[in-house]
């Protein structure tokens, strides 16, 4: 294990959060909410918490973020990602390297969900200066429950089946 | 397998305590809604943050079509009663997505053209 092995990890995981989060907005979303969605970018987010450091997870959020704005919602919806998906990485890290013990990975998941949304509605109410948005906010939230428990599930299959194959061995003393 | 089905207890809490806040003004909304009349209804179409427009839905009789050329291209139509995003240029959609707006409290939000379109119920003005 050396460095190198390290920074190819990050950035398949990188490569994995970006095609995720791409192929996701080519899904079709039967509410015309604003702001819903699965957020599937954040499986790779949890496996970046579970096995790395937090500026490695930053990072992969931050390049997430940027390449997914640029592909496909445009670059003044980046700042809606950016913070909702910053805060929500922030929550879901302290809760799993503190509060593991209370919260499942698909809690600690449901956790980011939530705090993406209510992040979102936050950043979109100064935008358009008006609060009027956050009549969205109880639907985002239910919204965010299912979706965070989808993600959630899936990262929790995924991390266990990754720290089976020891994919992550010994990457922290980098 | 049984393992990963397994949630813990701060999960159960967290789902309750959020489930909890979201779905009472949810009813709230549903239960104050019903039985009321559809009288005195105000469009107000709301672009950066400023109300530009006020639409008595009673009193349109033509289709009424409001433009918006600076930005986000959008198009928004006032019929008697409803009104709605007709066109917006951008790429989600979710404002014409969102249909006709028809009773208070009807809102539809274009986040890339900071164009928000609401309904409003005047209360004794007649």
């Amino acid at each position: 294990m050396n460095k190198n092995r390290k920074y190819a990890l990050i950035i398949i995981l990188v490569t994995n959060a970006i095609l995720i989060s791409f192929l996701e907005s080519l899904i079709p979303i039967p509410v015309p909410i604003p702001g819903v969605k699965l957020g599937l970018g954040n499986i790779i987010t949890m496996i970046g918490i579970a096995f790395l450091g937090f500026k490695d997870v930053l990072f992969i959020v931050i390049v997430r973020s940027f390449v997914v704005a640029i592909l496909t919602r445009g670059i003044m919806m980046l700042v809606f990602s950016l913070t909702g998906g910053l805060l929500s990485a922030l929550v879901m890290w302290l809760l799993y390297k503190k509060f593991s013990k209370l919260f499942s990975i698909k809690g600690i998941s449901i956790a980011g969900a939530i705090v993406h949304s209510t992040a979102q509605i936050v950043v979109a109410s100064m935008i358009l200066g008006q609060v009027v948005v956050m009549f969205y906010l109880p639907i985002l939230l239910i919204s965010s429950i299912i979706t965070g428990l989808i993600t959630g599930s899936i990262a929790e299959l995924t991390i266990n089946e990754v720290r089976k194959k020891e994919v992550f061995k010994n990457v922290n003393q980098f | 397998m049984k393992a990963m089905r397994r949630f813990k207890k701060g999960d159960i809490v967290l789902v309750l305590f959020i489930g909890i806040i979201a779905i009472i003004p949810l009813l709230w909304t549903y239960l104050g809604d019903r039985g009321k009349q559809r009288e005195n209804l105000t469009a107000v179409v709301i672009r950066d943050g400023k109300r530009v427009k006020e639409i008595d839905l009673n009193k349109v009789q033509e289709s009424q079509y409001i433009r918006f050329e600076e930005g986000i291209k959008t198009t928004i139509l006032a019929e008697k009663g409803q009104i709605k995003f007709l066109e917006a240029d951008c790429p989600d959609q979710i404002c014409v997505k969102t249909g006709l707006l028809t009773k208070p409290a009807d809102r539809a939000v274009c986040l890339p053209g900071k164009t928000i379109v609401l309904i409003e119920e005047d209360e004794g003005n007649n």
